[in-house]
């Protein structure tokens, strides 16, 4: 298990590359609107390489509005060696084509998992044993699992994968990294809903995206709703449920997946925001045998 | 006089829907068969769809003899290959119906129907979130005739990808306009009693980001208030069909495959007359129209409330600027400023 750091400001990144991380990631997951400069990139880029870490940079779903700014970025990527390039927008794996260099990593938002539902349908009472079991061999797994979606992207030169801390869905994880995928599966943060019409910044009162002051770059929010029971947190534009590692999970999936990456982000919600919190966080994951 | 104009896409779930949107002005049909395989409604429910295959095979026999398409709806937007045989099944029999096009939106999906039929003409579903025209030309080179794009764009930017992009493209323009993406929200689902008790509550919404949230601030814990604060739902965009239209879509697409065929067949009604108007460049009725319409028209019967205080009051609108809030709430004044002033930093 290697664990790499997943920051979207530089504050944050720097904190990272002075971590105990195996590898850094830079860069917005969810929000066109926190893509970083591209002179910020390329600080991010150099940090990296004076730290010795692998570097990944993570991409949204990209708009018309800022696809050129992409391509910027891929054209300044493409020159460094082994960077890894997470994308949540099909027209990027399109434009991928033309970036021979960069590793091709699927983002969690082009891997579909039923099981990101926070009320999970299996429960429900009126579904008898035998359905419920068959139900929950589909609910818990991937679009991946599916073998020809599987295979689309692997034609396309896609070599990598994100997935969610979703212990119910591991086994399925499990017979994705024996069909040779890397699994880079996020620790803590499951995005249960996210938009363009930013919760946040309309809480807030922001009015144009283009002006942002991207209040969650250090804030969150917690919702609670008493009929959900359920606590959900606001990150910017997408609503995340919150799960802790639990040590038998973490073992479990060191069993199944033998070789694969776990993503701790730094924000708000994970109270990771600077270097001596995540090493400790990396510490007692390592510590879990 | 429709030759350049976009298509009109009416929802529809029975066949009597059918013949009323027909009627009303649409040209082109969507609508889906309950698939023969129980509790596997991994996204949505059976309940927005046409009963039978034979059901299916009346309604596009009476939309071709008015010279209207039918298009299936095959957007489950996740594979299984347990599932594999039941889906191909479920397409085969609608494949055998006659219909014109399937809409997809899963490339496992796109898999099992190429392989089925490699002629079959496809409609690329919003649950690709086609957001560019990179994304659309992809999708077009994959097989797909058309590429429906994610709701969350601006009349810009869909103008933008038109003229970018060699694929025909659908935007959609009345009816339920998701607060979130669409294949990224994982907050609906039909199977959980405590929900379907919650939305049940709500007057006209079924949907869980329209619930009102208690909001904290992560880092003080302070209170802030409770708000629906997930609510972005948007509902109309009469008041921007001439815009639209000059973008150069090829499809406009009412949303509500499960609301009532009055729903289907007024909203239908309404879109026809006014894309007409347009159509015959008869702008200043148009717009008296469009006036007369947010007063008269009750958008969603049996409810007894007009298009102005369905959508307008509440900014409602489809294409209103991506931050606006539908919803009321006042953030308190203490906390409001310390928002406005505290992340100036971050503009940078």
């Amino acid at each position: 298990m290697k664990v790499t750091v997943q920051a979207e400001n530089l504050k944050h990144f720097k904190e990272a590359v002075k971590s105990k991380c195996f590898g850094v990631r830079y860069g917005s997951e969810f929000c066109e609107w926190k893509i970083p400069e591209l002179e910020s990139l390329r600080e991010a880029c150099g940090l990296a390489r004076d730290a010795g870490k692998e570097f990944s940079y993570v991409t949204p779903r990209i708009s018309e509005t800022n696809l050129h700014r992409m391509r910027e970025q891929l054209d300044f990527l493409d020159t460094k060696e082994g960077v890894r390039l997470v994308f949540n927008d099909l027209g990027l794996l399109s434009i991928l084509e033309h970036f021979p260099n960069l590793v091709r990593h699927l983002g969690r938002q082009l891997v579909f998992i039923p099981a990101r539902c926070p009320w999970e349908q299996i429960t429900n009472l009126e579904v008898g044993f035998m359905t419920k079991r068959n139900v929950a061999k589909v609910f818990y797994q991937t679009s991946l699992n599916s073998s020809r979606t599987f295979q689309f992207y692997l034609e396309r030169g896609v070599t990598d994968a994100d997935l969610d801390w979703i212990p119910h869905c591991f086994q399925h994880y499990a017979s994705l990294r024996q069909a040779g995928l890397n699994l880079s599966i996020h620790a803590h943060l499951t995005p249960v809903t996210s938009t363009r019409r930013c919760h946040t910044a309309r809480f807030l009162g922001l009015e144009n995206p283009e002006n942002c002051n991207r209040p969650c770059f250090e804030k969150g929010f917690l919702l609670k709703n008493q009929t959900l029971s359920i606590d959900f947190y606001l990150l910017g534009n997408t609503v995340f449920r919150y799960s802790e590692p639990r040590a038998n999970d973490v073992k479990r999936i060191r069993r199944l997946l033998k070789e694969f990456e776990l993503i701790v982000t730094m924000n708000s919600v994970t109270k990771l925001e600077e270097r001596k919190k995540v090493d400790m966080l990396i510490e007692n994951l390592e510590a879990i045998r | 006089m429709r030759g350049n104009m976009p298509r009109l896409l009416a929802p529809v779930m029975r066949f009597q829907g059918a013949v009323k949107v027909i009627e009303a002005g649409a040209d082109e049909l969507y609508c889906d068969v309950k698939m023969p395989i129980k509790h596997f409604s991994l996204y949505r429910g059976a309940e927005h769809c046409l009963s039978t295959y034979d059901e299916l095979k009346a309604t596009v026999k009476y939309a071709h003899d008015h010279g209207v398409k039918v298009f299936i709806t095959a957007n489950m937007p996740f594979a299984a290959d347990i599932i594999e045989k039941d889906w191909k099944e479920h397409i085969l029999r609608c494949l055998e119906q006659d219909i014109d096009a399937l809409i997809v939106g899963d490339f496992g999906v796109l898999s099992v129907i190429r392989e089925i039929n490699p002629g079959v003409p496809l409609l690329a579903s919003t649950y690709f979130a086609s957001m560019n025209h990179e994304t659309a030309d992809f999708l077009r080179r994959l097989g797909f005739s058309r590429v429906i794009l994610e709701r969350h764009l601006t009349i810009p930017e869909i103008s933008q990808i038109v003229r970018n992009s060699q694929a025909e493209i659908e935007v959609f323009v009345h009816g339920a306009g998701c607060s979130n993406i669409n294949v990224n929200c994982y907050l609906f689902h039909f199977k959980y009693p405590p929900l379907t008790k919650a939305l049940e509550d709500i007057d006209g919404f079924k949907n869980p980001c329209t619930l009102g949230f208690q909001i904290s601030d992560l880092g003080d814990k302070e209170a802030l208030g409770e708000a629906p604060i997930l609510d972005a739902f948007t509902f109309c965009s009469i008041c921007h069909l001439p815009a639209l239209v000059e973008t150069g879509v090829a499809g406009l697409k009412i949303v509500g495959r499960g609301d009532f065929i009055a729903f289907q067949e007024g909203a239908t009604r309404v879109y026809r007359e006014l894309l007409d108007l347009i159509a015959q460049n008869r702008i200043e009725e148009f717009e008296a129209r469009v006036s007369d319409l947010k007063s008269n028209f009750l958008p969603r019967p049996p409810m007894f409330a007009n298009l102005k205080e369905v959508a307008c009051e509440q900014g409602r609108c489809f294409y209103s600027p991506l931050f606006h809030a539908p919803y009321k709430m006042q953030l308190p004044w203490p906390a409001w400023l310390k928002y406005q002033f505290k992340f100036l930093e971050h503009k940078k």
